[in-house]
């Protein structure tokens, strides 16, 4: 009998089509289902050619879960010393929040606290208090709606404010509310993480989100991560929540993610033979730990 | 099989305060640490004497080796001649560092800017790196002095990122002193493979960068360690592997942002420089060894 996960499995958009207008979403959609995944990533970069209603009937339709993720921007950053920065940075984080509750999403998640780019100075004390307060805003409202916010850890050329899961936890501490799990992705755990297991085991049960990537972000499994002792781990805190498969190539440009990404390589041409094999992987590891 | 490697450490491990006394006490921990080559930032001759560096390697006995990287402001890939030329400038200042200190090794990001580029390379781009490193090459060969090209990773040059576009690059340039410069840091984000650089350019390396994953103390990461120098080793390299661990408790301001540092990873440098150092040794008599087992 086929296996199948307990957890559900996901793909980001990007590894079909680079923006979210409404045929790139029906194609999105379709490549989805038909690759096997259960859960659809739509990052938000894309945000004003989404027809919102219209995604949500396809994405309900399709069957399929949908998270939302996002960076913030250097003019709308809730990490800036400067308030109306801030303001501008809690404004999108709103319409960003609203914007998955609206295509039915209950995550939320991605570089919430910082600009997605490379800081010209670290984090201030100010700034950091101006995530805690922002992201403390956010997760009430995101509580009455039923939603959970996630705190994505990037690498040190993606965000200042947090780069390992003790920064994510130490950040999550102080914004101190249940709906704020922390989001593990393997990218970004090469460049920063000692391993690929220890962060896991430290952040255990608040962990609400994983991203499984290459360390170039090409084929899974092409790459040298670790993704036997990832997966070990993650079966050892027992994590049943989503694990979405992400990949960029310069074959699928995204105007907006893909230079703030610095995707400069083709590494792959075939998106649905990518996320098919990808899927497959995931499955295959899961499984030989439900063995173990 | 005997190592000739010889072993480096990269200045900045203590900081990168170009002054004459930083840099002489710098020369001193290195040699203390027990190295036998001390990677020096290329100084602006304006300003700063090198005259005090050279005599401290000279007189601790340190072989020094010269590195530098281009920014925005002379950026050989740019459009604008004015900014190439600056370029032209910064390389041909740091060749001429090197023969004042008696290095003759000049590499580092001298390709692109180090930077966070916003768009894909362009051709005209890479032609004008093309030609501009192959002046600063020849005028360099007059010197005795080697042009290194180092790849690092796609938040800091959107021109070379891989072994393999770093060893096309050095192809077209066509110099027989200019040598793809590996940093395992840059690899360990880029390449499928650890082993995949001295595969792939096995033969135009010529000078390494041993990094962690993370940039804090060696074996302290992920990197395969075992992978990479059995690979550098069977692809006959005998060029510098030079230590490179960088904390913000030691590092300023300016070149902490300059590389992303947010965090400290350490807090000793000499007490970092001196197991990095141990670390290199063990590893590579453990490669050497199961080289000298394989069939």
């Amino acid at each position: 009998m086929t296996y199948r996960p307990t957890n559900k499995l996901g793909v980001h958009a990007l590894v079909f089509s680079g923006g979210t207008s409404p045929e790139e979403i029906t194609e999105i959609v379709r490549r989805t289902k038909e690759a096997g995944y259960d859960v659809l990533e739509l990052s938000l970069h894309d945000a004003p050619s989404l027809d919102v209603a219209a995604a949500r009937a396809e994405i309900d339709a399709a069957g399929l879960d949908v998270v939302c993720s996002r960076g913030l921007a250097f003019a709308a950053d809730v990490s800036s010393d400067d308030p109306a920065v801030v303001a501008k940075g809690a404004t999108l984080l709103q319409d960003s929040l609203q914007i998955t509750h609206g295509l039915g999403g209950t995550h939320f998640t991605g570089a919430l606290y910082s600009a997605l780019g490379k800081y010209g100075a670290p984090l201030s004390a100010a700034g950091r208090a101006n995530v805690v307060a922002t992201l403390q805003e956010l997760a009430k409202e995101a509580e009455a709606k039923g939603m959970t916010l996630g705190l994505e850890i990037c690498n040190r050329y993606e965000t200042n404010v947090i780069n390992t899961a003790a920064d994510a936890l130490r950040l999550a501490d102080d914004i101190g509310a249940d709906n704020v799990l922390i989001h593990l992705d393997t990218y970004h755990m090469n460049i920063e993480e000692d391993d690929f297991v220890r962060p896991v085991l430290l952040v255990g049960d608040r962990l609400g989100y994983v991203h499984v990537g290459e360390n170039h972000r090409g084929y899974l499994g092409s790459g040298h991560l670790d993704f036997t002792g990832f997966f070990h781990a993650l079966a050892a805190i027992d994590y049943r929540g989503p694990i979405t498969f992400e990949s960029f190539s310069s074959a699928v440009v995204s105007p907006t993610l893909s230079n703030d990404l610095a995707i400069w390589r083709n590494l792959w041409d075939d998106g649905p033979a990518l996320a098919a094999h990808a899927r497959r992987f995931v499955a295959d590891h899961l499984e030989a730990n439900r063995a173990a | 099989m005997t190592t000739t490697n010889p072993l480096g450490v990269h200045a900045g491990c203590w900081g990168f305060d170009p002054s004459p006394a930083a840099a002489t006490a710098t020369v001193a921990a290195a040699a203390r640490a027990g190295y036998d080559l001390l990677e020096l930032p290329a100084v602006d001759l304006a300003t700063v004497d090198p005259a005090p560096v050279a005599a401290a390697l000279d007189r601790h006995g340190v072989t020094p080796a010269v590195s530098l990287a281009l920014g925005p402001d002379d950026d050989v890939t740019s459009p604008d001649p004015d900014v190439v030329a600056q370029g032209l400038h910064r390389l041909r200042e740091a060749v001429r560092f090197a023969t004042l200190v008696g290095a003759t090794y000049v590499g580092g990001v001298t390709h692109s800017a180090m930077r966070r580029y916003l768009d894909p390379p362009t051709a005209a781009g890479r032609a004008s790196a093309v030609r501009t490193l192959r002046t600063v090459a020849r005028e360099a060969a007059r010197h005795g002095v080697v042009l290194g090209v180092e790849y690092v990773n796609r938040y800091e040059s959107n021109l070379l990122n891989t072994a393999a576009q770093a060893a096309a690059f050095v192809d077209e340039i066509g110099e027989d002193n200019v040598v793809v410069h590996l940093d395992t840091f840059h690899a360990a984000l880029e390449e499928a493979d650890i082993a995949d650089p001295a595969a792939v350019a096995g033969h135009r390396i010529g000078y390494v960068h041993a990094s962690e994953n993370h940039r804090g103390a060696l074996g302290t990461g992920s990197l395969d360690w075992q992978r990479l120098l059995r690979s550098l080793l069977a692809a006959g390299y005998a060029g510098p592997v030079t230590v490179e661990s960088f904390s913000s408790a030691v590092v300023g301001p300016g070149p902490s942002v300059d590389i992303a540092l947010w965090r400290p990873q350490w807090d000793d440098p000499d007490a970092v420089a001196a197991a990095s150092l141990a670390f290199l040794r063990a590893q590579l008599a453990a490669a050497r060894a199961a080289l000298a087992t394989t069939p």
